[in-house]
């Protein structure tokens, strides 16, 4: 199964919000989702799903979680938001 | 949810020791866990299911009010086994709760018809550096 992402633009105006350093560290994730969809945790049958990830940057730990929406017919996920949340 | 409200209890029942905190943060993890199994219905496509998402979402927000009272009188008795799975899985929860069931069922209908990016044109839109 591949699949295409792509980034809508209510999210990529939450990437904007971000770190750059962040915001790469969140586009590269999304092309390594690209690449392997094995990675990719219990897709659903049809709909919308969250990933969630980590990453600690000068030793603070930063919950990245994108909203997916998935569609069986394009092959396609469109990344409908990014929330960032940093550790306390 | 939760039938024990913990913000309120756990201050009343004195001095928290180390293995009372391991019982509480071993109950919230398999709490979230079990919330977890429900994800799919976090941001639904289908209208009827938006009251439903509404429900799901103030349940993990009822787990994050006592995991984070939970955190605050656990942290001093480091270490405590499962704390930072607990601190994990709260972080990711505070992140989604940025995004409503609502903010993202209108966010899918601009979508839908609207502009999307490739992840090269958003590093192109963001003036980082192209992997590609």
């Amino acid at each position: 199964m591949s699949y295409s992402f792509a980034i809508a633009g209510d999210a990529l105006a939450d990437l904007k919000t971000l770190d750059s350093w962040l915001q790469e560290e969140v586009l590269d994730e999304i092309d390594t989702l690209g690449a392997s969809s094995a990675i990719f945790p219990n897709l659903p049958n049809a709909g919308d799903t969250v990933y969630a990830f980590t990453r600690v940057h000068s030793g603070v730990k930063h919950h990245i979680a994108l909203v997916l929406t998935r569609n069986d017919s394009s092959k396609t996920f469109t990344v409908l938001g990014i929330v960032h949340q940093i550790q306390t | 949810m939760s039938a024990l409200e913990l913000v309120d209890l756990l201050p009343q029942l004195g001095d928290l020791t180390v293995a009372a905190a391991e019982r509480w943060v071993a109950a919230a993890l398999a709490q979230a866990t079990a919330l977890r199994e429900h994800d799919p219905w976090l941001y639904p496509i289908e209208p009827e299911r938006q009251q439903a998402a509404e429900r799901l979402h103030a349940a993990w927000k009822h787990w994050a009010d006592d995991v984070e009272a939970l955190v605050r009188r656990a942290e001093p008795l480091q270490p405590v086994r499962g704390l930072e799975d607990l601190r994990q899985a709260l972080g990711r929860v505070q992140a989604l709760f940025k995004l409503t069931p609502a903010m993202i069922a209108q966010r899918r209908q601009q979508a839908a018809p609207g502009k999307v990016y490739s992840v090269e044109e958003a590093r192109r839109e963001l003036q980082l550096r192209d992997r590609g």
